[in-house]
């Protein structure tokens, strides 16, 4: 039998060791293709990792290259959509606790640019609960001013997506402070109702900073049940950082602040605006580089990365 | 329409309407058809749902989607 040059496992000290080296030989090896994704699936992993600093990651980053070498012939990351940055989704309870009504406010932390190394679109979106509502959004593309963005999921093709530049927004760009520092917001409010039995309506309000009015800006009407409302699928996320790109660095702070959504029952009674919580929502973090800032769970948050 | 409306979160009811400044036209059916391609990516990506739970969300989104591939766009 032949002998180790370790202890074996306390729990397994007993058990004799075979050499089965030569019967393990004959396996083919997994191919430099194989291996290459292997290795830059780690090197993503290190990149994004969401508990580590930017700087911490750069380190380990740089270690990881520095320890693989050239010859690892490792490629740019390449963009994968539909990425979560950061950000809450409805738990399915919530998510369909409504009957008539339901309405969504929130504070959207934009500033004039993304920064770092956005050069595709970033989205910081959400929807009201509603699968046929309207998602009012901010849009980047590149490095652009932001431009404003409502998709109406209840309209049909080709007609479900309008974009309103930034210039068009300066009334609606405001300042708020949260964790001792400032941020520029957009304050939205969208809802989702029935107005006549079979009959629903999207709305989306922003509020006028300059003003203190709400501005109604928005709105569609169509014909829906509370099941459509209810399906599976769009309705689902709150509000998230939509990611384009595979990685992410440099970026400035965005977010949510301020999260609130009101139901209304089968009665046609708006109930009270209430907090997103912990008992509602779920985190999703999809390792694309952004770091949280702070979190008041769930209803407010910046990352950056 | 007016008694449906959600009170707002500061507790007023005052609102200007502005629909007509921001009447904008449709932006284009490839950023649609984006969009809705980040959703469906979105959803298949969730780790919280089976995969049947997946399919039956994916569907419609799909079948959007296929609407949005067929219809060509409109001249600008």
């Amino acid at each position: 039998m032949p002998e180790t040059n370790h202890p074996l496992p306390p729990l397994r000290s007993g058990i004799e060791v075979v050499d089965r080296r030569d019967d393990f030989r004959g396996a083919a090896l997994a191919g430099v293709e194989a291996e290459r994704r292997f290795i830059e699936s780690k090197r993503h992993m290190l990149r994004t990792n969401p508990w580590l600093q930017p700087n911490e990651r750069a380190r380990a980053t740089q270690a990881f290259a520095d320890m693989l070498g050239p010859s690892a012939g490792l490629a740019p990351e390449g963009p994968i959509p539909g990425g979560v940055g950061y950000g809450f989704f409805y738990n399915p309870a919530f998510r369909s606790s409504f009957a008539t009504g339901t309405s969504l406010y929130w504070e959207i932390v934009c500033p004039d640019l993304p920064g770092g190394n956005v050069t595709d679109w970033l989205y910081i979106t959400a929807t009201n609960r509603s699968a046929k509502g309207v998602e009012a959004l901010i849009r980047y593309d590149g490095q652009n001013n932001f431009t404003f963005g409502v998709f109406d999921w209840a309209r049909g093709e080709g007609d479900r997506w309008r974009v309103h530049q930034y210039a068009e927004l300066a009334p609606y760009r405001a300042v708020e402070s949260a964790h001792g520092a400032d941020y520029q917001v957009v304050v939205v409010m969208n809802s989702t109702y029935q107005d006549t039995p079979g009959n629903w309506v999207n709305e989306v309000y922003l509020l006028d900073a300059t003003t203190q009015q709400w501005a109604f800006l928005y709105s569609f009407a169509y014909p829906a049940t509370l099941q459509d409302q209810t399906a599976d699928g769009v309705g689902t996320w709150g509000p998230i950082v939509e990611t384009f790109q595979d990685a992410y660095s440099g970026t400035n702070p965005m977010g949510a602040l301020k999260t609130q959504l009101a139901a209304r029952d089968a009665a046609g009674n708006w109930g009270p605006w209430a907090a997103l919580t912990t008992t509602q929502s779920d985190p999703r973090v999809d390792n694309k580089g952004f770091v949280q800032q702070f979190v008041d769970a769930n209803y407010s948050w910046t990352i950056h990365s | 329409m007016e008694g449906s409306r959600p009170p707002f979160p500061d507790g007023s009811s005052e609102f200007v309407d502005r629909r007509d400044e921001f009447a904008a036209s449709p932006a284009d059916r490839d950023s649609e058809r984006r969009f809705i391609e980040s959703r469906i990516a979105l959803i298949a990506s969730d780790p919280r749902l089976s995969d049947a739970d997946k399919e039956r969300a994916i569907a419609p989104l799909q079948a959007a989607l296929e609407d949005s591939s067929e219809a060509p766009d409109s001249p600008a």
